[in-house]
């Protein structure tokens, strides 16, 4: 070997998950799994047109814009790295330990609120069919339901990733064409009764800062594609690709679901208690079996949304596990099944009974819902602007710095953080309690960082592991006359 | 990936060239090779030449080092050099091969393993195999040499990207389930039969030449008439044994 280059392992840091498994589709369907965009696209007239009005599809397109910004940062690293934790060990790699594990904590935030909004939404939706058939719907039934769901999500997830990827991507599907079919009928039934767009304007700008705050949080989990980068077939092409494209087409979902929710009728009873869409009683003796399949496909798709979560979430603390952040257990992988059974079957639980929990304490699952997702919006956007400051970081550091990322990476970190500000100043904004819930868990990850560090010294140049390539995966020391496994 | 991403496209002739100028580059300085080092020595915008790195790390023809900024040539430019080599059999193998063609009736043949393909090292003058080396190739499914290499995968898939045998008698294995559970007979009597599944009269049996490690690198293939496989098969502790010999001298 030259002198100079650096060493080569023969095993690569994440080894024990399985490699290149996952098909293209595969990984896009855990990035679009993780969004729940189904969800996104039934909620929109309760989270987003009461206060961006007819600025709606406005917001929604310039959030799809700089999402898609933040994709082609997201990229500039999935080209050149296959990290089975995403964000953290880009920004690591690009911005120093610190700051990445600050990254990658928030980004565990996010991923774990995610997964217990979602697993509570699974829950709340499924037992909104059973009250259907007359079981009492209430808290007891949910916690029920939501333990059922974890159960069956933990078992999925240690089962394979395959199997798990093959799943989250085939019940998407259907959620998003319930959802969209469920939408087009209300639509078609309201301009019948002669309805025209009836939105009113955006009630002030930093109103119209807020809604795009939120529309902005229904794009977050596009970025978990390269969580699953190890275990996708040719992940240098497949993870970029995925995560390019799912911004924009999720802005084009999202838009055609926001233009056909503006008029007025079509959102009547909507932004009541339960999130979801209900058809109008005039719609005929077709709505409800319309509903009953939309429940179904929402139900379907935070289910997807909290295998989406779990999976990224397992893979960002079975990389922490294995440089020694979090406990070396985490590490571990199924001899079998080759998945990070010991992180998913630890975080499990808790993303079942935190939700839970607070669901007795506030007795809303609307409530919980909201708060949740509040918390998680709160770490993926800290993540996002740190990976788009790491960008031109890193590229700088590899010595492949030109100047397009430059200006793509600095504008987005100003835009984002512009936003927050703005947002913030909005008279809607009433995060605080989420934001205090997040600062906390922020403080935690501190303390957990400060004890690790000190315990195991040198930890810092451990951080920020990837599949690097291994001594098998160059030319040299090569024999042709042989055959490998 | 679907097939459309698969299907080459010929239309940007300019970019090729660029990108096997700069695979060429990666060749030629080492490993350890930067990105910014190659743009300089090519003279090519520093955008265009990371972007090819990119794309050709992508496909795995360049591998970036665990630092990120350096390159190395990658496993799959094993491809072209496995084409390129040509098998060399020394002095002493030949001399084992002529003792043994003394001894029994049936071809003996020699061939060598590439990573994914069979070569023919030394074919038996006086009775020649039933196949040439390409056909044997396309068809490894259907002969002795090409299921002792299957054998030793633990993935069809690097092999046959997509399984889709072709029946060259009624007695070819088609079906992928059938074709594992022979490799794992194979694997565990340690040498691999052709019973008619090549060509409707012939047989054949190739019994593994091993490296120090363990790797297989080589075969003898004793080939004959369908009829007398049993008579064959006697043969094959004194294949075994040969091998063993053999090993020393190739590897």
């Amino acid at each position: 070997m030259v002198s100079g280059t650096p060493r080569i392992r023969s095993r690569s840091p994440v080894a024990g998950l399985e490699r290149a498994r996952l098909s293209f589709v595969q990984v896009l369907g855990q990035s679009v799994s993780a969004v729940a965009p189904s969800a996104v696209m039934v909620t929109l007239p309760a989270l987003v047109i009461p206060d961006a009005g007819r600025a709606t599809i406005a917001v929604f397109v310039a959030a799809a814009i700089l999402m898609t910004a933040v994709g082609y940062c997201i990229g500039q690293f999935a080209t050149r790295m296959v990290a089975v934790s995403g964000l953290y060990s880009y920004i690591v790699k690009g911005l120093g330990a610190v700051p990445g594990f600050g990254g990658g904590w928030s980004l565990l935030v996010g991923y774990a609120a995610a997964a217990m909004a979602s697993t509570l939404g699974a829950a709340s939706y499924l037992a909104a069919l059973l009250g259907r058939v007359g079981l009492p719907a209430g808290s007891p039934l949910i916690a029920v339901l939501a333990a059922i769901v974890g159960l069956l999500a933990l078992l999925l997830m240690v089962r394979g990733v395959q199997l798990s990827a093959r799943i989250m991507l085939a019940i998407e599907v259907f959620a998003i064409v319930a959802a969209s079919a469920a939408l087009v009928v209300a639509f078609v039934q309201s301009v019948r009764e002669g309805a025209t767009p009836s939105a009113g304007g955006a009630k002030s700008g930093s109103a119209v800062g807020f809604a795009l705050l939120l529309a902005i949080t229904s794009f977050v989990g596009f970025e978990s594609a390269g969580t699953v980068a190890r275990e996708a077939r040719n992940p240098f092409v497949a993870v970029p690709r995925a995560i390019r494209w799912t911004p924009i087409a999720l802005g084009v979902l999202y838009v055609f679901a926001a233009a056909l929710q503006l008029p007025e009728p079509v959102r009547q009873g909507v932004d009541s208690l339960p999130i979801v869409l209900t058809l109008p009683d005039t719609s005929g003796a077709g709505s409800s079996t319309l509903s009953i399949v939309m429940e179904l496909g929402i139900s379907a798709s935070w289910f997807a949304c909290v295998l989406g979560s779990t999976t990224a979430l397992s893979r960002t603390l079975f990389a922490m596990g294995r440089e020694g952040v979090v406990p070396n257990v985490f590490g571990r992988t199924h001899h079998r099944f080759h998945t990070p059974h010991v992180a998913l079957t630890a975080a499990m639980p808790v993303v079942v009974a935190v939700p839970v929990f607070y669901l007795f304490v506030s007795g809303s699952s609307r409530d919980v819902l909201i708060g949740l997702l509040a918390v998680s919006a709160h770490g993926y956007v800290l993540a996002y602007v740190l990976l788009c400051v790491a960008t031109p970081a890193f590229l700088r550091r590899i010595g492949e710095l030109t100047r397009l990322p430059v200006i793509v990476g600095v504008l987005t970190a100003t835009a984002m953080v512009a936003l927050v500000g703005w947002a913030a100043f909005s008279r809607t904004y009433v995060a605080g309690a989420a934001t205090a819930v997040y600062l906390f868990l922020m403080l935690v990850g501190a303390a957990v960082f400060a004890i690790r560090a000190r315990r195991s010294p040198g930890i810092e140049e451990r951080m920020g592991v990837y599949d690097e390539a291994v001594a098998e995966d160059l030319l040299v020391r090569y024999r042709p006359w042989e055959v490998r496994r | 990936m679907s097939a459309d991403d698969r299907a080459l496209s010929g239309r940007q002739p300019k970019a090729v060239t660029s990108a096997l100028r700069v695979l060429e580059e990666v060749a030629r300085a080492g490993s350890g090779v930067t990105a910014k080092g190659i743009a300089a020595r090519l003279s090519m915008p520093s955008a265009t030449t990371y972007r090819l790195l990119n794309i050709l790390v992508g496909e795995g023809y360049v591998v970036r080092l665990p630092d990120l900024s350096g390159f190395a040539l990658g496993q799959k430019i094993g491809i072209l050099v496995d084409a390129a080599v040509v098998p060399t059999v020394c002095a002493a193998a030949r001399e084992v091969l002529a003792e043994l063609r003394l001894s029994v009736r049936f071809g003996v043949h020699l061939f060598f393993y590439t990573n994914v393909a069979v070569r023919t090292a030394d074919a038996d003058p006086e009775y020649p195999p039933p196949e040439d080396e390409s056909f044997l190739n396309q068809h490894l499914y259907a002969c002795a040499v090409g299921k002792l290499l299957l054998a030793e995968k633990s993935e069809l898939e690097s092999v046959f990207p997509r399984w889709e045998p072709r029946a060259l008698t009624a007695r070819t294995i088609v079906a992928r389930s059938e074709l594992l559970a022979n490799l794992d007979l194979v694997r565990s009597q340690g040498f691999a039969t052709q019973l008619a599944e090549l060509r409707d009269a012939s047989a054949c049996i190739a019994v593994p030449i091993r490296s120090d490690t363990g790797a297989l690198i080589a075969s003898i293939a004793l080939s004959g008439h369908v009829d007398h496989h049993h008579l064959m098969l006697r043969h094959v502790p004194s294949l075994q044994e040969q091998a063993g010999r053999l090993g020393r001298f190739i590897a």
